[in-house]
């Protein structure tokens, strides 16, 4: 920390706390491969490699989101910003005005796409934004990106927002430094021309200055004592009205990033034509004499109007609404709120925003709300009212992460919509048996994501006695369920069940697996972490039960034997992905057969696994281009 | 050990509860995607400094002194299922578990005592306790009563050390295991070779 006068430093600081996360690879409670392997001070940096001590995200590729099971996103038809796939927030002691951020990556880098800072939850500003780096060498690296210059505010939350999906494999951070200024400069500017710079920061000049990149921490105090000096801020102020510069002072950071979508959306309201003057010059005339207050879309079908404004994000198609008041009609229609993808902006929804929207929403059938409203930004009541009003037609409805969810709000959802036929509500920790109850009434529901939630068996049974349509039932996470018995239960009453994730569930071992093997339809199981015990004959019967069986995840099943592999390539004739993660006594002769029997394999993992080496690793992926082989990796010097 | 470190550096541990801390690591080797095979006995102390009190807890024949002024006044508790054959933690390889000795860390045995300045504390591997008896242990570690210098720490240690391994190699010395031998009906003499650690420790409250 470097004092510079009696009220200034930078500070350097490690994450405190971790508030919230959308996943991780290990289990609640333990020290291994998850979230809260990212507080604190770097412990695995400069090494490189899978290590249990760092926060190890849970998935990799596309080999979560390409599969027949995986949830189709809600349509949204030009996000502001690319989807993520995972995010996690991290919380620091002081509040700063950010200069810098250094992600200490130590396995497969490259996966941060956008970096938002906020003060206790509220606005949220955007950092940086960048493309997945898939081609980054394989080592570990401080990734430093640059941050947006307009962007001072204090903040004491970061959030990180992952893309996973060029990865090769799993990808995993040691740490977060946030580098930043606890006080903005004391001096008021001594010019007339106030809007623009009643906000000038130190943080706003250390950027100018190219500070924030700099490395040491003896540059970053020269230069920010260069700063204070009077003479020198004098200069600066005087260098900006030179150069007119402009400040932003919109609320909402994302309006430059919106310009271009606006030039795109006059665009689209040109009318177009083969005899395009002509047609301009009569309708001219027309205007002329009728004088409407439409402008030219007067003239415009209704329904060409309406196809116009499909095509415009949420954003734009609220911004056309601001500009006349045929368009505010237009833009009002319920037909383009069928469906609506909040999770794309998350970072601006608010209470107003449902209320706002629940004039629209009668037709809506897909809701996707996931991440939104953290930190109080939504609570409860405005979500039931919400529901209470939209949600008649709803089929679709994603919660993932929306903490302000709790058993009121599953009473309404299950009262309310009738139709409703998918359900995710991943991570929403307030809801108890009394709230799980109540989806007993969701009769046509296919599609039902309970993870890392407080489901007990008892509500789950209940749940699975009353939902014959399941086809996608997610648990991953639930360590608090007896998975033999929750396999039993699917066996009788959900046979149309096509995919089961399990992962580091407890207690499924070949008693559960005997259970599945009765459900002929699992295409699609996720076991991993979660067998126990010996298992030759369930898998065998399962692999005899479930003809279609494609993903099969058997990570650290440490009882697989040879045998079972013998029998997966004898009769598991359709899988695409496999693994095997972690296993002592399995050979590369018997991988090397399932190789051979399973043509459509396009995943294996075999990482961890002692007897298969990386020479073995080499020949197979010669052998068989078209199977993505993970494993055989150098012998990883430290194990914990 | 590792993930005992990481589990204490982490702060979530209990300090009067390290039978927990053993629990957890335990546990914890299995969230490891390695499969992790091995067996080990434990021993973890803990002092606790602004109340004065140490806690321990020990799992099979490592195991801790305490010396003041120049005799031993607290000491574990051995934990053997018969003579050789200390209680331990293990991960034995899938399907043997019949055949393999594994203790519960929950079988650990505990012992919490208040402690005072310039007690001197010793924590080590049966290589120690096996090899040197207590009169030798006493007298290397009255040699460093009061000291916090750690130089002179670290050669009293490396001298305890030195010692039991010269002794376990030494066939004709009547070592306290061949006297254990003995009382267990087993004609034996000279010293036992074994693993040998020792941490040792002066306590300032």
């Amino acid at each position: 920390m470097a004092r510079l006068s009696s009220n200034q430093c930078v500070l350097e600081q490690y994450v405190r706390e971790v508030t919230d996360f959308s996943s991780q690879y290990g289990s609640d409670g333990s020290i291994s491969y998850v979230a809260n392997n990212i507080i604190g001070k770097h412990t695995l940096y400069p090494e490189y490699g899978d290590f249990s001590a760092a926060y190890c995200l849970r998935s990799y590729g596309q080999w979560w989101t390409n599969c027949d099971s995986s949830p189709q996103p809600v349509q949204d038809p030009r996000p502001l910003l690319s989807p993520s796939m995972d995010f996690i927030d991290l919380k620091y002691e002081h509040s700063v005005y950010p200069i810098r951020v250094d992600l200490y990556e130590t396995y497969h880098p490259g996966a941060v796409v956008r970096m938002w800072g906020s003060l206790e939850g509220k606005n949220w500003s955007l950092l940086w934004r960048g493309e997945p780096q898939t081609e980054v060498k394989g080592e570990s690296r401080i990734f430093s990106p640059p941050i947006h210059q307009s962007h001072h505010k204090l903040i004491n939350i970061l959030r990180i927002e992952f893309n996973q999906g060029g990865h090769s494999y799993y990808s995993a951070l040691d740490a977060v430094l946030l580098v930043g200024s606890t006080h903005t400069s004391s001096k008021p500017p001594t010019t007339t021309s106030s809007s623009s710079f009643h906000d000038l920061s130190i943080t706003a000049s250390v950027m100018r200055l190219g500070l924030h990149s700099a490395k040491s921490e003896e540059d970053i105090v020269a230069g920010v004592q260069f700063l204070l000096d009077e003479e020198n801020l004098l200069k600066l102020i005087i260098v900006e009205e030179d150069d007119d510069y402009e400040e932003e002072e919109e609320e909402e950071e994302e309006e430059e990033l919106v310009r271009e979508e606006k030039e795109e959306d006059s665009r689209h309201s040109k009318i177009g034509g083969a005899t395009e003057e002509e047609g301009i010059k009569e309708i001219k005339a027309i205007l002329e004499e009728e004088g409407t207050s439409g402008g030219y879309f007067d003239l415009l079908p209704e329904e060409l109007i309406v196809h116009i404004l499909r095509q415009l994000d949420l954003r734009c198609v609220c911004r056309l609404a601001q500009t006349c008041h045929l368009l505010h009609k237009y833009a009002s229609d319920p037909v383009l709120y069928i469906n609506l993808n909040l999770k794309n902006w998350w970072w601006v929804v608010s209470n107003g925003t449902l209320e706002w929207l629940s004039g629209r929403c009668s037709l809506l059938q897909s809701l996707d709300l996931s991440w939104c409203g953290p930190y109080g930004a939504l609570d409860t009541e405005t979500f039931m009212e919400f529901i209470h009003t939209c949600g008649r037609q709803l089929t679709v409805l994603r919660l993932n992460n929306c903490h302000f969810i709790d058993n009121y709000c599953l009473y309404m959802i299950a009262n309310v919509c009738p139709n409703l036929q998918e359900l995710t509500m991943a991570n929403c920790s307030r809801v108890d048996h009394l709230g799980f109850g109540e989806l007993k009434k969701a009769r046509s529901l296919s599609r039902l994501d309970l993870s890392r939630t407080r489901i007990d068996f008892h509500t789950l049974q209940l749940l699975l006695q009353h939902a014959p349509n399941l086809h996608h039932l997610s648990l991953n996470n639930c360590t608090q369920l007896d998975l033999d018995e929750v396999a039993l239960t699917l066996a009788t009453f959900n046979h149309g069940l096509t995919s089961l994730a399990a992962w580091k569930a407890r207690g499924l071992t070949q008693r559960g697996l005997r259970a599945l093997a009765c459900i002929t339809t699992l295409t699609d199981l996720d076991l991993g972490w979660a067998l126990s015990g010996v298992v030759t004959e369930g898998l065998s019967e399962l692999v005899r039960g479930c003809r279609g069986l494609k993903r099969l995840y058997l990570s650290a099943l440490r009882t697989i034997t040879d045998h079972d592999l013998y029998i997966l390539a004898a009769q598991a004739s359709c899988l695409t992905q496999l693994d095997i993660m972690g296993t002592r006594n399995v050979t590369p002769e018997a991988v090397h057969r399932l190789l051979h029997s399973c043509p459509t394999l396009q995943l294996l993992d075999v990482s961890f696994c002692e007897q298969v080496h990386s020479n073995h690793i080499f020949q197979w992926r010669m052998q068989f281009p078209h199977v993505c082989i993970k494993g055989g990796l150098k012998h990883q010097v430290r194990i914990v | 050990m590792r993930v005992s470190e990481r589990i204490v550096k982490g702060g979530c541990y209990s300090p009067s509860q390290p039978a927990a801390i053993i629990a957890r690591a335990y546990y914890e080797l299995l969230e490891n995607k390695t499969h992790i095979l091995g067996s080990s006995t434990a021993c973890v102390v803990v002092l606790q400094g602004d109340m004065g009190h140490l806690y321990s807890a020990n799992i099979g024949d490592s195991g801790f002194v305490v010396v003041r002024n120049g005799s031993v006044v607290h000491r574990s508790q051995e934990q053997q299922h018969y003579f050789n054959t200390p209680f331990q933690l293990s991960l034995p390889p899938p399907g043997t578990n019949a055949q393999v000795l594994s203790d519960r860390p929950e079988s650990a045995e505990t012992l919490d005592f208040p402690v005072k300045e310039g007690d001197l504390l010793m924590v080590a591997t049966d290589g120690v306790f096996d090899n040197l008896p207590d009169a030798t242990i006493v007298r290397e570690m009255n040699k460093v009563q009061g000291s916090t210098d750690l130089l002179l720490l670290q050669q009293a240690a490396n001298s305890i050390a030195q010692q039991a391994r010269r002794l376990a190699f030494d066939e004709d010395y009547m070592s306290p295991f061949a006297r254990n031998a003995r009382e267990n009906g087993i004609n034996a003499i000279g010293g036992k070779p074994d693993d040998i650690t020792v941490v040792l420790a002066t306590i300032t409250v």
